[in-house]
C-alpha cells in the first residue's frame, strides 16, 4: 500500500529550488486536479467544498497526500475565468446564482457563459464584487488559508491563476460575442478589458489580504492560441491590461499556463521580456506543441523558462493507458531533466476521468528517472 | 433564376474554402470567421428555401450538437455556419446535448451524419454513450467528432468513424462519409 504523504518540507525545498534554478534532488512533481478529482478522492462533493472551506481544504489534503505530489493546486480552482468568479460577480450584481452556474455534486460546476452581462453596452454598471466578502470567492480565500498555512506556499506553485483577462471578458459576455466584438465594437470591448483588470486586482488584494502573497502567479492568456485570435488583437486588446497587472503585481515568479491547441508561446516570452516582465522566473505550463523534440529546443532557446507539464495533456495522454503515460514521462524526463528546470505533471487541471494511476505513475518515474542526486 | 442561384452559391463555397485555406495558414482567425459567417448565413437563409422550392438536393443532412455537459458552443456554431454554407441541411441542436436527443433527432430527419462537437477531456464519455446510443437505435447515421483536441485516438475511443481537425476538414470527411468525397 502507498504511503500516505503528510509532510510537504522536502517537497517545498525541491519545487523552490527548482524554481530558482538550482539542482533540486529531483525533478519535482506537479499534479494539477480539477474540483471533480479532489470529490472522487476525497469523498467529499463539490457542493460541499463550495459551501465550507474547512471540507474543501481537506478534500485538496486528501488529494495531494494520496497522491504524494510536490505540487498541486487548492481543490476550487483559483482561477478568475472560471465559475467561481461568475458566482461572485451574480451575488454582487443582484443576479441569481442558477442563471449563471449549474451545480454538480462530483464535478465542477457549469459556467452560463454571457449570462453575467446580456448586453455589452451595460458593462460599465457591472459592479466588482467585494471578494474578501462575497462567497463563493471569499470562502475560496478562507479554505486556501488554511492550506498555506498547513502545507506552504510553494506546494502552490500554479494557482492563484490571474490575470485571465480574455478568459474573464468571454465568460463575462459569452464567448461568441467576445469573438465579435473584436470586429465589431472594439470600443466596448476594451471597456471590459479595463473592467476585467480592475476585477482581478481587487481579486488579487484579497487573496494577499487572506492567504498571503503568493510566491508565483500563474498567468492564464488562454486566448493568446493561434487558432483563436491574431497576434496582433490579442496584443491590442488583452496585452495593455495583461501587462499592466504584472507589472504592478507580479511577485517573484510567474508560470504561464495555457491548454490550447497553439499558444504563441514564443512572441508571449518574448514580449514579456521586453516588457521586463519575468526577471526571475517566466514558466510555462503547457502541452503543445506535442512534441516533446520541439520543447526540447524551445528549453535551448530559453534556457532560463520553467517548463512543466509539456507534452501530458489531459485529454489524450492522461486519460490513456498507464503505460502511455509512463513512456511518455519518461521521455520528458530523460530529455529535459538535464536542462534543469523541469517540472513532471498533467498540463491542466485533471479531471474526475484520469486514472488516479495515471498521476502515481508520475511520481514513480521521477523517482525512478528524476533524480539529479 | 436557378442558375443565377446555383452560381451565388458556389461562390459562396468557393469563398469559405478560401476562408478555410486563410484559417490553414494564419492569416484569418475565429472573429473573422464569425463576421464572415455571419454575413453568408444572410444570403444562405434567403437562397436556401429557393433551391429546396426548385428541387435542388442539399448535400446531406448533419445534425450538430455539443456533447451533455459541455457549454462551450463557439466551435460547433462555427461548424455550423460552414456546413450550411456548403449546402448541407443542418440540425443544430445547441449545447449539453444528452445522447437520447442526437438520436431523436437523427431519426427524425434520417440524418445522414452526426456531428458530435466537445472542448474538454470530460467530453469523451459523453460522445462515446451518444455515439453508443445511436448504434443501438439503429440510426443510419455516420458520426463524426470535432473539437479543439478532435484526434485520431478520440476518434477511436468514442467509437465514431471521422474526426475533424477543422470545420472545412469536417466536411470533407463527411462527404467521404455519405460517399460523396
Amino acid at each position: 500500500m502507498r504511503k500516505r504523504k503528510t509532510c510537504w518540507d522536502d517537497s517545498a525545498a525541491r519545487v523552490e529550488a527548482t524554481v530558482r534554478g538550482e539542482t533540486p534532488d529531483r525533478v519535482p512533481t506537479l499534479l494539477l486536479e480539477t474540483e471533480g478529482m479532489c470529490a472522487r478522492v476525497s469523498g467529499i462533493s463539490v457542493h460541499r467544498m463550495v459551501e465550507d472551506p474547512k471540507l474543501a481544504a481537506e478534500a485538496t489534503f486528501e488529494f495531494a497526500s494520496v497522491t504524494g505530489a510536490d505540487a498541486f493546486n487548492y481543490a476550487l480552482i483559483e482561477w478568475p475565468g472560471s465559475v467561481w468568479e461568475l458566482m461572485t460577480l451574480a451575488r454582487a450584481n443582484g443576479i441569481p446564482e442558477s442563471e449563471v452556474a449549474k451545480p454538480l455534486d462530483y464535478e465542477v460546476y457549469y459556467p452560463n457563459e454571457g449570462a453575467i452581462l446580456r448586453r455589452i453596452k451595460d458593462i460599465e454598471k457591472l459592479q466588482i464584487p467585494d471578494y474578501e466578502r462575497t462567497p463563493p470567492w471569499s470562502k475560496i480565500l478562507e479554505g486556501k488559508k488554511i492550506l498555506v498555512e498547513k502545507i506552504g506556499g510553494y506546494a502552490f506553485l500554479v494557482p492563484p491563476i490571474y490575470p485571465s483577462m480574455d478568459t474573464w471578458v468571454a465568460n463575462v459576455m459569452g464567448t461568441e460575442r467576445f469573438y465579435m466584438a473584436m470586429r465589431k465594437e472594439p470600443e466596448l470591448l476594451k471597456i471590459a478589458f479595463k473592467k476585467a483588470y480592475e476585477a482581478q486586482v481587487a481579486l488579487h488584494k484579497a487573496y494577499c489580504n487572506i492567504v498571503g502573497n503568493p510566491p508565483v502567479l500563474a498567468i492564464d492568456p488562454l486566448f493568446a492560441n493561434k487558432n483563436m485570435v491574431s497576434w496582433k488583437h490579442w496584443m491590442e486588446f488583452v496585452a495593455p491590461w495583461f501587462f499592466k497587472f504584472l507589472k504592478e503585481y507580479h511577485p517573484d515568479g510567474l508560470v504561464t499556463h495555457n491548454c490550447g491547441r497553439s499558444p504563441y508561446w514564443e512572441e508571449l516570452i518574448t514580449t514579456m521580456r521586453r516588457e521586463g516582465l519575468g526577471a526571475t522566473v517566466i514558466g510555462i505550463n503547457a502541452a503543445c506543441p506535442w512534441d516533446v523534440n520541439w520543447w526540447v529546443e524551445f528549453r535551448k532557446k530559453f534556457p532560463d523558462v520553467l517548463i512543466t507539464g509539456v507534452t501530458l495533456d489531459t485529454s489524450a495522454v492522461m486519460i490513456g493507458p498507464m503505460d502511455a503515460v509512463r513512456k511518455r514521462a519518461i521521455e520528458v524526463v530523460t530529455k529535459l531533466k538535464p536542462y534543469k528546470r523541469l517540472m513532471i505533471g498533467p498540463v491542466c487541471q485533471a479531471g474526475w476521468n484520469v486514472p488516479l494511476s495515471n498521476l502515481l505513475v508520475l511520481t514513480e518515474v521521477v523517482e525512478e528517472y528524476g533524480r539529479y542526486y | 433564376l436557378l442558375q443565377k442561384i446555383k452560381k451565388v452559391v458556389e461562390a459562396i463555397v468557393e469563398g469559405m474554402k478560401v476562408v478555410g485555406d486563410k484559417y490553414e495558414r494564419l492569416e484569418v482567425f475565429i472573429p473573422e470567421i464569425l463576421v464572415i459567417s455571419e454575413a453568408v448565413m444572410d444570403v444562405v437563409r434567403e437562397l436556401e428555401p429557393r433551391l429546396r422550392a426548385a428541387g435542388v438536393e442539399s448535400e446531406g443532412k448533419i445534425v450538430l450538437g455539443v456533447v451533455e455537459g459541455d457549454i462551450h458552443d463557439i466551435g460547433k456554431t462555427i461548424v455550423a455556419l460552414v456546413f450550411k454554407s456548403m449546402g448541407w441541411e443542418v440540425y443544430d441542436l445547441g449545447r449539453d446535448v444528452p445522447p437520447s436527443k442526437f438520436v431523436e433527432k437523427a431519426r427524425e430527419v434520417d440524418a445522414d451524419v452526426v456531428g458530435l462537437s466537445g472542448l474538454m477531456t470530460q467530453d469523451i464519455d459523453p460522445a462515446f454513450k451518444t455515439v453508443l446510443e445511436l448504434r443501438r437505435a439503429g440510426a443510419r447515421a455516420k458520426t463524426i467528432v470535432g473539437g479543439v483536441f478532435a484526434n485520431k485516438e478520440m476518434q477511436e475511443r468514442v467509437g465514431a468513424d471521422a474526426f475533424g481537425v477543422d470545420p472545412w476538414d469536417g466536411v470533407e470527411k463527411a462527404r467521404k462519409l455519405i460517399g460523396k468525397g
